[in-house]
């Protein structure tokens, strides 16, 4: 059995196997990435939806009701990549040529590495490995690092890490990932990448543990929503600290704003 | 093909989308696949992707409208037509697009200077 996951697309419910919702998420993803700012983006992501609908329900015809990887990758191949949906006139022809030879542009010279946490390679909240990525150096070496600077630092640090767990994104896309890694965002990179999630996804479901456990409602609690509730917990916890940091230096500058406007370092003096 | 001249062949298809868009549209409303499916049939339209971001632009231009209908299976589908603006644009492309294929196709007629 296949865990599935349930969409509307375009006013239909649809049934879309695990593995196959991944790759539509990132896809879809990666499609919002390349139309930010432009003209007419929620038509193109409309009409995007609409037929995505009817391509899943052409697919299946009558005999399935669970849209699968097959047709999810048949349906996005049909599609196109996501760079194809930008306007030809918006962006001007050298801009397009340059696209059309894409796969070729896209290796020249070192490419900008984005920071993002990486999901798949955490302990915490995968910021350490962001670190690591965004400076080509292995993950291990941060963590060494970051311990031995916890008990240096203590608090700060701890504090620097909430922040930074809230201030950078997780990699959720798979251009996300590539970016992440350094590599040049070409097709042969993104397949790369979805096939590592896809095996990953396979050995998941071959692990027996997995497969043979019925997950009770307290297991589903457990390694669902309690993570889940904690996440959302630090989260909480960090703006507050954050906050609490924020405040602290307006409140700091404050007073060495008064020290020189009255001359005087007594804060209390000059009530 | 080598990948040079691919990606030249890819952009004279953009190029002359809105023109083929259009008449398609001239022989009465379609809808999006509809639209897709004519583009494909004759070779003008490798992904669909392509055509969305220009049915977007064509429709904010006036060139086109749409409706919603119904479908018989699977989702609601968007008719689009040509309004009358769209007729006079359609002319104005052909014209350019009749000029563009003498000038080039002059080319390997015209004597040797």
């Amino acid at each position: 059995m296949v865990e599935t996951r349930n969409i509307s697309l375009g006013g239909l419910l649809f049934h879309v196997e695990l593995p196959a919702y991944n790759v539509l998420n990132g896809y879809l993803a990666d499609l919002k990435k390349v139309l930010r700012g432009a003209e007419g983006k929620d038509d193109i992501l409309q009409e995007v939806e609409y037929r995505l609908a009817e391509l899943f329900t052409e697919f299946m015809g009558a005999s399935r009701t669970v849209v699968t990887l097959g047709d999810v990758e048949k349906a996005c191949g049909q599609l196109g990549e996501p760079t194809e949906f930008g306007d030809p006139d918006v962006d001007g022809a050298d801009k397009g040529a340059r696209r059309g030879s894409d796969s070729s542009s896209a290796d020249d010279g070192p490419r900008q590495r984005r920071m993002f946490r990486d999901p798949d390679d955490r302990i915490i909240g995968g910021v350490a490995t962001g670190i690591a990525h965004r400076i080509g150096v292995d993950p291990v070496l941060v963590r060494v690092l970051a311990v031995f600077l916890l008990f240096i630092s203590g608090p700060v640090l701890v504090l620097l890490y909430v922040f930074l767990w809230c201030i950078v994104p997780k990699a959720r896309s798979v251009s996300d990932r590539v970016a992440m890694k350094g590599e040049p965002v070409t097709v042969d990179a993104i397949k790369d990448s979805v096939e590592d999630q896809l095996k990953k996804a396979q050995e998941q479901f071959d692990n027996p543990h997995v497969r043979g456990r019925v997950r009770s409602a307290w297991t589903h609690f457990i390694s669902d929503q309690l993570p889940r509730f904690l996440k959302a917990l630090t989260k909480v916890l960090g703006w507050l600290l954050l906050l609490i940091v924020v405040l602290t230096l307006l409140a700091f500058g404050g007073f060495i704003l008064s020290a020189l406007v009255t001359g005087s370092w007594n804060f209390f003096g000059a009530f | 093909m080598t990948k040079e001249t691919a990606a030249s062949t890819a952009q004279m298809r953009k190029g002359v989308l809105e023109l083929c868009i259009l008449r398609v549209l001239r022989q009465g409303e379609a809808y999006t696949s509809d639209i897709v499916a004519a583009l494909q049939a004759v070779d003008l339209l490798v992904v669909e992707g392509t055509v969305y971001p220009l049915l977007s632009r064509m429709k904010n231009a006036d060139t086109l409208t749409y409706r919603w209908a119904e479908s018989p299976s699977g989702p609601p589908r968007k008719y689009y037509s040509m309004t009358s603006e769209g007729e006079t644009v359609l002319k104005a492309l052909e014209a350019s697009w009749d000029q563009f294929v003498d000038s080039v196709n002059s080319l390997s007629t015209a004597p040797k200077i």
